[in-house]
């Protein structure tokens, strides 16, 4: 786990502006075997700050996390290039022009690289942002094992201490670092904003309050959809969510609605289409669960302007909110949680009312149906209108030939020789029967 | 003074003629057939008597006559037409040549002739029309009209000689009473000759009839003569419906001959100038008879 990477980083300033790291004096990295990264770490972390395998409250694999007793916690976020165009990086010493270029080169302070620069194969950065550590705790707040939290009466208060050293079982790393005052006391302050607590002595005891909980991640998703949420959530779930189907072209995105939140695992989701997209996403991201960074007061969302959607007043921002709401939960929550918390947001006791997003979103979908059915009804007439132009202009042809035909026969054929016709013939044989062929 | 005008007028009056006469010259060369009827109603009779019973037909021209053999649509009647070229003032038929002709096209162009105009018909080697051409012998009216021709698939049979049972030369207006009258009452006659007489007899819905005819000579009409020749008794059943429709010929002569032998078909003659005929023959009804 030890990771030896001197990736002591120095960032520049990007257009998309990121935590400015400086170098920390950490000894991390990755195994001698791997080639050096790149982690664009908060400028000013103490340094007790460590790189630490924690559980991934979503996921509960151990993932990377940045750990600074003074600053809380950080999660990896990596920026890389698309696959479709490969970047590498160049690294070289401050000295040289590193600082006005303007691009991704950064200093590398380790001597081996340092003296004739490194270029980096794989342009991928890794960028810590801040994450709230109240993500950390709410697997212990709320186990598994009460998955049907609702039906279970007997929710205990337990200290702070019970809850930490629960945490520690599945996140070793954290043992050491909770050993500093700081952090706890951060903690604890995240697990108050969702229990209620209970003074026993000097202790507090916790226990989660669904309540307090959902208010506290409202008020995230609040955060996050305040200020927009990145381009190409905006696009995927706002605007086509709420697109009004044309009836003459195919839509199709109807999976992709309200129900459908970003199944991307952190992971996943750093590696985005395009650098610029993924840098704007995963900032923007982090704006919801860092409300004491200093990073989402630099963010400036990009709010590209785009036609406004038509939808009824609050619907737009209620779906935003929605959308963060699940985004934080498909991303930082265990999937037993966000059930819950899904069912939560969506119950008339929720402290939002999302009915008319709800009563605007079964509108659309039925519209979208219509217009499903129509263009299908539309496509197959018109199939069998063209099936009907080929078969039938054949069929026509013939039966206007045979018309015709009939018709000059018609026309030919004397009021006698039709008369004849009915004439009952029976018993009288054929004249080539009475007279051979010539 | 005077001549001028004399002269104007010989020269307006020599203008026509010549084209006619240099049309003359040139068109026989190019016809294959050129046939001329003294009068336009021999033909018309003759087609509208052929129409009721056949459709289609082909007119064959050789040098002996302009021929015609079709049967009906249900092939128990056939029809055999033979005009011969002395029929014909003149006739001339440098090849033999089949004229495909629908009969009711023909009728409505035959319409317009009047029945004493004098009818010529022609026809190129491999023709397209039929010209027809009909000039009054009263005015200087000259129609002229070309009628489009067909290919025809007909089949010829060859029509024996037979000596009949029995042959029965009779007025046709008469024979043409008979079977109208008898139609009424049903749809097949029965034709029963013996050394007494013919008898035509019949049963239908609403009674039953029967005309019967002696031999009959009438010294100042002879057209109204009556004569029954028999080698043996015969008994035959005819559709009336055909025998009605063969009676439509009775505009073509005065007098018709039956001719009937047992299991053989009726033949209904009616003799045309010139050794011409027109001839009808109609299969028997057998196993029929009421």
């Amino acid at each position: 786990m030890k990771t030896r990477g001197r990736p002591s980083t120095k960032a520049k300033k990007e257009t998309v502006e990121v935590p400015v790291t400086s170098e920390p004096k950490t000894q991390l990295g990755p195994n001698v075997a791997h080639p050096p990264q790149l982690f664009i770490l908060p400028e000013d972390i103490s340094k007790d700050a460590r790189i630490v395998s924690l559980e991934n409250p979503r996921s509960s694999n151990d993932s990377r996390y940045l750990v600074c007793p003074e600053r809380g916690f950080y999660e990896f976020t990596k920026v890389a290039a698309p696959k479709s165009t490969p970047r590498s990086l160049l690294l070289s010493s401050l000295d040289a022009k590193a600082v006005d270029n303007g691009d991704n080169a950064v200093e590398d302070s380790n001597d081996k690289l340092s003296s004739s620069g490194y270029i980096m194969r794989d342009a991928g950065l890794f960028v810590a942002t801040p994450v709230d550590p109240l993500f950390f705790v709410l697997p212990v707040l709320a186990p598994v094992s009460a998955s049907k939290h609702s039906d279970i009466p007997k929710k205990l208060f337990l200290s702070g201490e019970d809850y930490l050293n629960k945490v520690t079982t599945t996140s070793p790393h954290l043992s050491t670092l909770f050993r500093v005052d700081s952090l706890r006391v951060s903690i604890e302050k995240r697990m108050a904003a969702v229990c209620d607590t209970v003074d026993a002595g000097d202790e507090t005891m916790y226990r989660l309050s669904e309540e307090k909980m959902m208010k506290e991640l409202l008020k995230k998703a609040k955060k996050m959809s305040k200020k927009g949420l990145p381009a190409s959530m905006e696009d995927k779930f706002i605007r086509k969510a709420l697109e009004v189907p044309i009836m003459s072209i195919k839509r199709e995105e109807s999976s992709l609605k309200d129900e459908d939140t970003p199944a991307d695992t952190p992971d996943t989701q750093t590696s985005t289409d395009t650098a610029a997209s993924s840098f704007s996403e995963a900032s923007t991201a982090a704006t919801s669960f860092s409300e004491d960074s200093q990073g989402t007061a630099t963010q400036t969302p990009k709010t590209p302007s785009i036609p406004s959607i038509t939808a009824p007043d609050g619907v737009v921002d209620l779906l935003r909110l929605r959308t963060a709401l699940f985004f934080i939960c498909s991303n930082y929550i265990a999937p037993h949680l966000s059930e819950t918390i899904k069912k939560l947001v969506l119950s008339p006791t929720s402290t939002v009312n999302f009915a008319p997003l709800e009563a605007h979103l079964v509108h659309l979908a039925k519209l979208r149906q219509e217009a499903l059915a129509a263009r299908q009804l539309g496509s197959t007439s018109q199939k069998r209108s063209l099936e009907e132009d080929e078969d039938g202009e054949s069929r026509v042809e013939k039966k206007r030939k045979l018309e015709e035909e009939e018709k000059r026969k018609k026309a030919g054929e004397s009021r006698g020789v039709k008369n004849l016709k009915k004439v009952n013939t029976t018993g009288m044989k054929k004249m080539s029967d009475f007279f051979k062929k010539k | 003074m005077q001549t001028k005008p004399l002269h104007n007028n010989n020269l307006n009056f020599a203008g026509l003629p010549t084209s006619f006469n240099l049309c003359n010259l040139v068109s026989p060369i190019h016809k294959m057939l050129e046939a001329r009827l003294e009068q336009a109603d021999l033909l018309k009779k003759v087609v509208d008597a052929i129409k009721d019973l056949v459709q289609d037909c082909n007119f064959d021209c050789n040098d002996s006559g302009i021929a015609l053999q079709a049967m009906d649509n249900s092939h128990v009647a056939l029809v055999s037409m033979m005009l011969k070229a002395e029929s014909f003032s003149p006739y001339r038929c440098d090849r033999n040549v089949a004229l495909g002709v629908n009969l009711t096209s023909l009728t409505k162009v035959l319409r317009a002739a009047s029945s004493e105009d004098i009818l010529t018909i022609k026809a190129e080697d491999a023709p397209d029309v039929l010209n027809l051409v009909f000039e009054s012998s009263e005015s200087d009216r000259l129609s002229e009209y070309d009628l489009k021709l067909m290919d025809i698939d007909q089949e010829h049979l060859g029509i024996p000689d037979t000596e009949y049972a029995a042959t029965i030369s009779m007025p046709s207006a008469d024979f043409r009473k008979i079977c109208q009258d008898l139609m009424l009452l049903s749809e097949s006659v029965s034709i029963e000759a013996t050394k007494d007489g013919v008898k035509f007899t019949c049963a239908g819905d609403i009674g039953n009839g029967a005309v019967t005819l002696r031999s009959h000579t009438n010294v100042d009409k002879p057209d109204l003569n009556v004569d029954i020749e028999l080698t043996e008794p015969v008994s035959l059943t005819f559709s009336l419906k055909y025998l009605v429709n063969f009676c439509k010929a009775a505009g073509l002569s005065k007098s018709v001959k039956l001719c009937l032998s047992n299991e053989v078909p009726l033949l209904v003659e009616y003799a045309l100038a010139g050794n011409s005929y027109l001839r009808f023959y109609l299969a028997p009804k057998i196993g029929d008879d009421e």
